[in-house]
């Protein structure tokens, strides 16, 4: 195991040294005067990005790397929320689908999920203000939080910090962030709904047609209990396993997303950046958003080899 | 999972209540853009002005918004001394300056203030003159720069003008927004520090709000100024909230997340008119929509090219097109209520008049499609010129004159404009109808560069000589028989075409009275009052 | 029924028309074919089609609505613009150029990537390696991001939007290809004829692409699912939109402004986007299951 968790550490450092490398040849092309040799070049390059020393950027002189951090987890912020509010409906109508298979109600959860998949999202988020409007409901439509709320940047997330202001706001501003998360993390879910609800069917339908699951059948046991006790054990690893896979896609929309609900988030942070031609964002973002893909599923790798070690799916080279 | 379902219900509940006294002290506004600064003295966009002017800061005198006359504000009273050409005033005691973080005042306003202030535009000695970049050549086209010969302090609640110009002009410049008073001992304490650039950005002033926090493309925080000599606003919190899509603003405003808005969608203002839960203003802003000729061009060196595509280019469709009528058809690049505006200046647009010989000197001379640049961000309208520029491509279209649209960013814009490789510019100017000269200088000037306004890069010997005599002369019937000159000679030789004056439209809701609007200060927020919450 | 029984063994010769049989009875799958169709006769004569030049304005016909409500015209079958410009004509060409645009898309990475997933997968050792972590690297990068960075170094046309948008889906459409091969390849019957001495890449060409038809289509659909959202994400970005003619993204991006008028200029090329896409998972679906009934 402990070689299983080198061998993931080797993979991440020899990557992370690619997207450097990439980055630097971004950071090389956008600066027109060059110094020095490009391996020298290189070398100072890294040593001021592991000295913390970005870059600051031309439009208000704020340091890069701190933008850049800020963004992302706000970006995190509406991934996590679209997440599990994703699952919590698409794992059960996953499962529903995959026991009833090829019945009417599979075909009603497919085509949902289908439509999901569909529907482009910088549309819908373009249209959520109306619908919600249609409906009555008075969700703000874009931005992180109420303007009138002061929150300190502590951790930079959002919800986080906003948990700080409670002696002078009380919850308030806590709820207001929460309220601004809402609608956007609807849009950005319905990519995760579907992805999950076609995964957790297949999964499902594989696991329910094999040997050991006839045996516990002839043994007695309920539907219920089957997917209590073997059904689950064994889709997880695999859902979870192919979210992974579709990580970079998923930043990719919600950046979408971000943008179009100018929710301060990657996004929106490399949009304006580019609008306003400080280009240095670029390298910035491949090391930043590429570094966290890279990170977290490579942590997603060792915790799935942790939880369910029968399960060592490589998707990447070992 | 059914408790998460119950805390969402549980936090949308709660979330809808609101914290009364938060809401009830708090104003947003929601402007179109960012301040480029926070002190009027340097920049004049709407942005800016809006942003400073009468929220920070106070000017020796203002201008009432009803009769035009002059009142006293710092200055209590002043006396004009016709024969020595000066004019002295007495200031008033017990101001103090904001007490922020970055800032703890010692002492109360007093003469010293008043005399840096106006230094720091008129002397190049001053160590503050040149710190800003974006000042660059600014201070030599300012009003103030052939105005003021000296500044006298006599003691310290008294100070004396000693002036070139005219008292009654010299008056009205006081009442703009770059006349207003900035506290020296701040700028003593920066300098000592090593910082003294951010005196424009973390601004110290007497205005009844002081400064908080700025983050660019998001928010500025100002928070009232409780020791205001005129008491204390009845607003704690006001937010400026920049949402550049009007949109956007519109929407916000409806889902009650702005406040105030500037600008709403040309399209919804007959919507907002009719709407009793809302309330709207229309102000004049002196920004005229103008489409310069680079004279430069081998295709528009001809004046008669030039005169033949300004008269196709229909005014009144753009007008109604874009602005939905909410803007006046220009021809000057003066609005008609400022002093010096020329009012037998003809209409140009008229495309019924254009010859087939006409049609055959354009084809003469434009042999490849003409190059129309517009700006993309930064300025106020900047969606609008995108659409403009279309219309009058369309218009070209028509009289089979080939052209192509760049709408780029500002760095690449700066770039463009100063290689020249354009053949027109689509831009604003704004006006000033008390000093029209700091207009005129700009586009006119052999001096000045495309990117300081003279995109239409004229240079000629008479103009300039017309220029220089607007300056030094003192009667203002010459002046006014110059200025109307000047206007001619633009609609003459076809360096710019004015094509609409922007008027401002600032929509509030209903419960939210008091606020002031003036087209060169900006809006004010002082008297701001909110009842009842939504 | 001799009859037919004999008619039926001369229909079915190869497994794909076996397929094509199953296929055909997919009610959902073979209308969704047929809108795919129209979309294609749409690309093809869009230049027929349309009423108006798309970028033809009038200034007597601003901003109409559809002819059936009140006001509109039936020379504007879905009204105009700001500009008095035909909102049928536009979202033809916009078709046109979305969805050649993203087939085109599809064709060149599917190209590129049967080749050089192939390639990857009888690569050995050292170039495997450094193959894999390139490609490793690269799908870090969200796509979003690659064709921002390639729109500002090759310049922003609708062309570059294109190059940009195949670039950042070919790793993916690499990985995906060579993690099936590999799956394939691991199953003994493979194991079997590779003791009969048949080289890799024959192998893949032969053997291989034929029995991993069914992760293909899903692959292929995958990447012009994401190539038409692309396209038009980046065009209502404001990328790709200074060229002469239009695109579904950049006719919303310019349509927003005037949804509160008019909001038949929003809905309408997102309906018709939405339908684009919809009706190719349709298809690809009845596809997979058309060759997984096939197998079985």
């Amino acid at each position: 195991m402990l070689n299983y968790i080198m061998r993931r550490l080797g993979l991440f450092i020899s990557t992370a040294f690619i997207l450097t490398l990439i980055a630097y040849a971004l950071h090389y092309w956008l600066n027109q005067s060059h110094s020095q040799p490009i391996i020298n070049g290189y070398i100072t390059y890294m040593i001021q990005i592991l000295k913390g020393n970005w870059g600051i950027s031309i439009i208000d002189h704020q340091p890069i790397l701190a933008k850049g951090l800020k963004s992302l987890a706000s970006t995190l912020e509406l991934s996590i929320f679209a997440f599990i509010g994703a699952l919590t409906l698409a794992i059960p109508l996953g499962i529903i689908a995959g026991i009833y298979r090829n019945g009417q109600i599979d075909y009603l959860i497919m085509s949902t999920a289908i439509i999901a998949l569909a529907l482009p999202v910088f549309w819908v988020a373009i249209m959520m203000p109306t619908v919600s409007n249609i409906f009555h409901l008075t969700l703000p439509i874009d931005g992180q939080i109420s303007p009138i709320y002061e929150v300190k940047n502590v951790t930079g997330f959002m919800l986080i910090d906003s948990l700080f202001t409670t002696g002078t706001y009380h919850f308030e501003a806590f709820y207001s962030r929460v309220r601004h998360l809402i609608l956007p993390s609807i849009v950005l879910s319905l990519f995760i709904f579907a992805e999950t609800i076609r995964l957790t069917r297949h999964s499902i339908s594989m696991v329910m047609k094999s040997n050991y699951i006839n045996a516990a059948y002839s043994k007695g046991l309920s539907t219920v209990q089957i997917l209590r006790s073997h059904v689950f054990k064994n889709i997880y690893p695999s859902i979870i396993h192919d979210l992974r896979s579709n990580l970079s896609t998923l930043f990719s929309f919600a950046m979408t997303v971000d943008i179009v609900f100018k929710s301060k988030g990657s996004g929106q942070w490399l949009l304006t950046s580019i609008h306003e031609g400080d280009y240095i964002v670029l390298p910035t973002a491949i090391l930043i958003i590429g570094g966290f893909i890279l990170l977290s599923s490579i942590l997603i790798d060792i915790l799935l080899m942790l939880t369910s070690p029968t399960k060592r799916i490589t998707l990447y080279v070992d | 999972m059914r408790i998460i379902l119950i805390l969402i219900y549980f936090f949308l509940l709660t979330a809808c209540q609101g914290n009364e006294s938060t809401l009830k002290h708090s104003l947003v506004y929601c402007p179109e853009g960012n301040p480029k600064l926070f002190n009027p003295q340097l920049v004049d966009d709407v942005a800016t002005i809006d942003a400073t002017t009468n929220q920070l800061y106070n000017r020796l005198v203002k201008r009432d918004q009803m009769n035009q006359k002059i009142l006293p504000d710092l200055a209590t009273h002043w006396i004009q001394n016709k024969n020595e050409n000066s004019i002295t005033f007495f200031l008033r005691k017990n101001i103090a300056f904001h007490h922020t973080a970055y800032f703890s005042p010692t002492r109360n306003f007093n003469a010293d203030d008043v005399i840096f202030s106006f230094n720091r535009m008129l002397k190049t000695t001053n160590p503050f003159h040149a710190i800003c970049p974006l000042s660059d050549n600014y201070f030599f086209n300012h009003p103030f720069y052939n105005s003021v010969k000296t500044i006298i302090k006599i003691d310290d609640y008294t100070v004396k003008f000693l002036l070139r110009s005219k008292v009654q002009y010299f008056l009205d410049n006081l009442t703009d927004n770059y006349s207003i008073i900035l506290s020296k001992e701040y700028a003593q304490q920066l300098l000592a520090k090593g910082t003294p650039k951010n005196i424009d950005y973390f601004p110290i002033g007497t205005g009844p709000y002081k400064f908080k926090s700025f983050s660019r493309n998001n928010l500025i925080r100002y928070q009232a100024n409780t020791k205001y000599w005129q008491g204390k606003p009845s607003i704690d919190n006001l937010i400026y909230s920049v949402t550049p899509q009007s949109i956007q603003r519109y929407a916000k405003l409806l889902s009650g997340k702005c406040e105030v808005i500037i600008y709403p969608s040309p399209t919804q203002i007959k919507k907002i008119s009719k709407d009793k839960s809302y309330r709207l203003s229309m102000n004049s802003t002196y920004n005229i929509i103008l489409l310069a000729f680079n004279t430069k061009r081998t295709a528009l060196k001809n004046k008669n090219v030039r005169h033949i595509l300004s008269q196709v280019i229909d005014k009144k469709q753009i007008n109604s097109t874009i602005f939905f009528n909410t803007a006046e058809v220009v021809n000057s690049i003066l609005t008609p209520d400022s002093w010096a505006f020329a009012p037998n200046l003809r209409r140009v647009d008229d495309p019924s008049k254009i010859t087939k010989k006409d049609l055959a000197l354009l084809r003469h001379n434009v042999s490849k499609p003409l190059i129309i640049l517009a700006p993309k961000k930064g300025a106020e309208f900047d969606p609008l010129f995108k659409t403009i520029a279309k219309i009058i491509k369309y218009n070209f279209d028509k009289i089979g004159v080939q052209s192509k649209i760049f709408i780029l960013g500002h760095i690449d814009l700066h770039k463009r404009l100063n290689s020249g490789h354009y053949d027109l510019y689509l831009t604003r100017l704004k006006g000033n109808p008390y000093h029209p000269i700091n207009m005129f200088i700009p586009i006119l000037s052999c001096d000045s560069k495309a990117v300081e306004g003279n995109s239409a890069r004229w240079c000629n010997r008479k103009t300039q000589k017309l220029l220089n005599n607007i300056l030094t002369s003192s009667r203002l019937k010459q002046k006014k028989q110059k200025y109307h000159q000047l206007q001619k000679l633009i609609q003459r030789e076809y360096l710019y075409l004015p094509i609409v004056h922007v008027l401002r439209f600032d929509v509030m809701q209903a419960n939210i009275s008091g606020i002031s609007l003036n087209p060169l200060t900006g809006i004010n927020f002082f008297n701001v009052k909110k009842q009842g919450s939504h | 029924m001799s009859i037919n029984d004999e008619f039926d063994k001369k229909q079915i010769r190869t497994p794909l028309h076996y397929i094509f049989q199953i296929f055909k009875k997919k009610v959902a799958a073979i209308i969704a074919v047929w809108i795919i169709c129209t979309f294609l006769f749409i690309i093809i004569f869009a230049d027929f089609i349309v009423s108006h030049s798309p970028s033809e304005q009038n200034m007597n016909a601003l901003l109409l609505p559809p002819y059936w409500l009140k006001g509109g015209n039936t020379a504007y079958l879905l009204g105009t613009d700001e500009l008095g410009r035909d909102n049928f004509s536009r979202l033809i060409m916009g078709i046109q150029r979305t969805l050649a645009g993203a087939l085109i898309i599809t064709a060149v990475v599917s190209f590129f990537g049967l080749i050089l997933g192939a390639l990857a997968s009888s690569l050995k050792n050292f170039k495997a390696s450094i193959l894999h972590h390139l490609l490793d690297s690269l799908l870090t990068i969200p796509i979003l991001l690659t064709a921002l960075i390639f729109i500002v170094i090759f310049g922003s046309s609708f062309q570059n939007c294109l190059y940009a948008i195949a670039i950042s889906l070919l790793p993916q459409f690499i990985r995906s290809i060579f993690l099936s091969i590999e799956t394939e390849m691991a199953k003994p019957y493979i194991v079997a004829l590779k003791i009969d001495s048949m080289s890799d890449l024959q192998l893949v060409k032969n053997v291989i692409y034929p029995n991993i038809l069914e992760p293909l289509v899903t692959i292929i659909n995958r990447v012009f699912t994401m190539a038409i959202i692309e396209i038009t994400t980046l065009g209502f970005l404001g990328f790709g939109v200074q060229t002469k003619g239009t695109e579904l993204g950049a006719i919303i991006a310019n349509n927003f402004e005037f949804m509160y008028l008019s909001p038949i200029l929003v809905l309408a090329p997102g309906i018709t986007l939405f339908i684009i896409i919809f009706s190719f998972n349709v298809v690809a679906e009845g596809i997979r299951h058309a060759i997984i009934e096939a197998e079985q």
